[in-house]
């Protein structure tokens, strides 16, 4: 049957992580409009609705989640990574809090992150048409970034995306708003007794 | 015992919903320094030695570089890459040379058996011999570096902090010396890891074990480097030493090369560049930031 293999690849559910337990969290999603002077906040509410908090650029339609909440922020906007901004090589540093504000002290039944992980792909080209549809960019128009772990505190972390790979002796390639950023994060996080 | 630690590192448990129901997810996170106490060292073999269990030195005196209960490696451009020899059980002063015993022995009469036989080190003339760094974490995040400090740096409680925790880290392979070549046993020839920047190995209990009740199933890691340190980190709030809060300042990504018993090794990048920049080097003041969970077959614990 079609699940015949699922022993060999299922490692475990995950214990309902009472206080002081530990959970699972996650985020995935896409998100346009990143370029020079860009930078911008915006909060995803459990039902999906994105409000903008911040970014004079920014719209509702920049991002869009397939799983997680919280507030997404975009900091060190480095379109060709020369390191403009703060970080060398890396595009630009997103912020996520697991909330609806930044808990950076251990606060009762808030969450404290205690590790982090994160895959991320930029589409180049028309991607920027394609964000509320779940689509991707074609093949030939997607590069790997490399992400690097820029901080953990709190429910809050930051990480550093890399500007779209490129194999040794090309040309590095400048991002635009068109570009699109995949996102894949997962965390550890203890719950915090009330 | 090897997995004494383990109520350290662990990230929470799993229901047994799977074929095996004692999965658990265990965890390291942290800060570490003084990397380039795992790069290469100046000591060089005098001498291929195919298999055995000795190996003489010329070039800096090995005893200044190397102990007794060392990890040591070979590299350099007659090498051709980068392998472990063994773990030092003598240094033997021998009329201007210096002998390094390796009692367990190396080469093809001397089996590794996670090394398959066509990889079996064979100690290079002229190779450069670096030593691991290894520290060890207590469940309430004592840190004891137990090797690799023959160069008299700083002690563990200043190179390594753990958020999250326990158990056994071990550094090595560290390439500091990423300049373009300019000619034999220059900078590039004496060690090159292609991008890889260095190796970290997490041990989940005070010691490898291979055979012991916990078997890593599989790893995941993120890592970044901080390149303006300048020696400071948050290390010790009780101890005098100047602290500084981290700042990841350089992208750093990671593989997962293996997972074997109750450890994982992770290859890591040198600190990323667009195309086109110029390759940064790591240097005794880079910080590297890492967060690595696994999977473990916990059976029987």
């Amino acid at each position: 049957m079609a699940q015949s293999f699922s022993d060999a690849f299922t490692i475990g559910g995950l214990t309902g992580g009472g206080g002081d337990g530990t959970v699972l969290v996650a985020m995935r999603g896409r998100m346009i409009n990143i370029d020079a002077g860009h930078e911008s906040e915006y909060k995803v509410d459990g039902d999906g609705v994105v409000t903008v908090l911040a970014g004079s650029t920014a719209t509702v339609d920049d991002i869009d989640l397939d799983f997680g909440a919280g507030l997404i922020t975009t900091e060190s906007i480095d379109v060709d990574g020369t390191g403009t901004t703060t970080i060398e090589g890396a595009g630009l540093v997103l912020c996520i809090a697991f909330g609806d504000g930044i808990i950076r002290a251990h606060q009762p039944g808030g969450l404290q992150i205690i590790g982090a992980f994160a895959n991320v792909g930029w589409s180049i080209g028309d991607a920027g048409q394609r964000v509320l549809t779940h689509g991707i960019a074609p093949p030939d128009n997607s590069a790997p970034a490399p992400v690097g772990l820029k901080s953990i505190d709190g429910n809050h972390l930051k990480i550093a995306i890399g500007v779209p790979y490129e194999p040794e002796g090309g040309t590095q390639i400048a991002f635009n708003e068109f570009a699109m950023i995949n996102f894949d994060i997962i965390a550890i996080a203890k719950r915090l007794k009330i | 015992m090897a997995l004494d630690t383990m109520e350290g590192s662990l990230g929470g448990g799993l229901l047994p919903i799977a074929k095996n129901s004692r999965r658990k997810i265990v965890m390291m996170q942290g800060e570490v320094k003084n990397l380039t106490q795992s790069a290469p060292t100046g000591v060089l073999v005098d001498g291929s030695v195919v298999s055995g269990t000795v190996i003489r030195t010329d070039g800096v005196s090995a005893s200044s570089k190397i102990s007794v209960g060392d990890r040591i490696f070979q590299s350099g451009f007659l090498t051709f890459r980068f392998e472990e020899l063994g773990t030092v059980t003598a240094i033997t002063p021998v009329s201007g040379h210096e002998d390094i015993t390796i009692g367990a022995g190396f080469g093809q009469t001397y089996p590794d058996p996670l090394v398959v036989p066509a990889r079996t080190p064979t100690a290079s003339n002229n190779a450069e011999i670096s030593v691991a760094t290894v520290y060890d974490i207590s469940p309430d995040g004592v840190v004891t570096e137990v090797s690799g400090h023959g160069g008299g740096l700083e002690s563990g409680l200043q190179n390594l902090f753990m958020n999250v925790g326990a158990g056994r880290i071990s550094i090595y392979g560290v390439d500091d010396q990423t300049a373009a070549p300019s000619g034999q046993f220059e900078d590039h020839e004496r060690i090159n890891r292609m991008g890889t920047g260095l190796s970290m190995e997490f041990t989940f209990g005070s010691e490898v074990d291979l055979t012991d009740s916990l078997n890593l199933v599989t790893a995941v890691g993120s890592f970044g480097f901080d390149m303006t340190a300048a020696g400071m980190m948050v290390i010790d709030p009780a101890s005098s030493v100047a602290t500084k809060a981290t700042q990841v300042d350089r992208v750093a990504f990671g593989a997962c090369h293996r997972v074997a018993g109750n450890t994982a090794i992770f290859h890591i990048s040198l600190p990323y560049e667009q195309e086109g920049g110029a390759q940064e080097e790591i240097t005794e003041n880079t910080v590297l930031k890492f967060c690595i969970m696994a999977v473990a077959d916990n059976g029987g614990i």
